[in-house]
């Protein structure tokens, strides 16, 4: 098996004017103090890059202070809204398919939502969106289908 | 300079692994179809949740670990429900 499918999760409150479910995955994810925590992230293609929080971060043994630096910013443009962040690699864990997968992972100083953005997730996958059914298909690359040039680069 | 390639690898579940997939699976389907009663009451919030039911919220993850004996233990799921429309 090379592929399944996920059925979309309510996160939005049952008063929101929007459809209050998303496309979202269970994974599990390890980090340097083997400590393995099992999160929802949401599968967010307008995401650049995955994000979490910095407790996160600290919760799966990273020295937050040693990840490259970066600065995220979102909708508004001023630089004052801007958020640091951190990149470390994390490996997921996808029981769906018991694969282990290595993602580049922004952890921002301070809160934020769980995301799996593009790069490094969907170079693995081809993803199909059914919002009509409110479903997510995710269906693995071979090796020689998926990118195989550098990913991500950041000046540091 | 950091560069990262794609990488992934075929995932034989440890023991440990297997016995925390055991133990939050009931959890994490709870959650995934929480009752839209308890999903309004947490919106805005990050919830911890053990054995179908929930332990702390608070509106930062970083003040919900605040909350608990043991953030880190492998056997509590962690959500953020949002409070409204977003724009990621």
């Amino acid at each position: 098996m090379n592929s399944f499918v996920k059925r979309w999760r309510a996160v939005l409150p049952p008063t929101s004017p929007v459809n209050p479910k998303v496309p979202a995955i269970d994974v599990i994810s390890t980090g340097p103090n083997r400590r393995a925590l099992r999160r929802t992230f949401l599968v967010d293609s307008g995401a650049d890059v995955s994000l979490a929080p910095r407790r996160l971060c600290e919760l799966l043994g990273f020295d937050w202070s040693s990840g490259a630096e970066l600065r995220l910013a979102g909708i508004s443009s001023r630089p004052e809204c801007d958020v640091e962040a951190r990149l470390f690699e994390l490996e997921f864990l996808i029981p769906d398919l018991a694969i282990g997968i290595l993602v580049p992972v922004c952890f921002a100083d301070g809160d934020s939502s769980l995301l799996l953005g593009r790069e490094g997730f969907f170079d693995c996958f081809r993803i199909e969106f059914d919002k009509s059914r409110l479903l997510t298909r995710f269906e693995l690359l071979d090796d020689d289908a998926s990118h195989q040039e550098p990913l991500l680069t950041t000046d540091n | 300079m950091i560069t990262s390639r794609v990488k992934t690898r075929t995932w034989l579940p440890t023991p440990e692994q297997q016995a925390i997939l055991r133990a939050t699976e009931a959890t994490m389907q709870w959650l995934w179809d929480l009752p839209d009663t308890l999903r309004a009451r947490y919106a805005g919030q990050w919830v911890a949740a053990q054995d179908c039911r929930i332990l702390a919220s608070a509106p930062t993850m970083a003040e919900l670990c605040d909350r608990l004996d043991d953030p880190a233990d492998s056997t509590i799921i962690m959500e953020r429900f949002e409070k409204g429309v977003a724009v990621r």
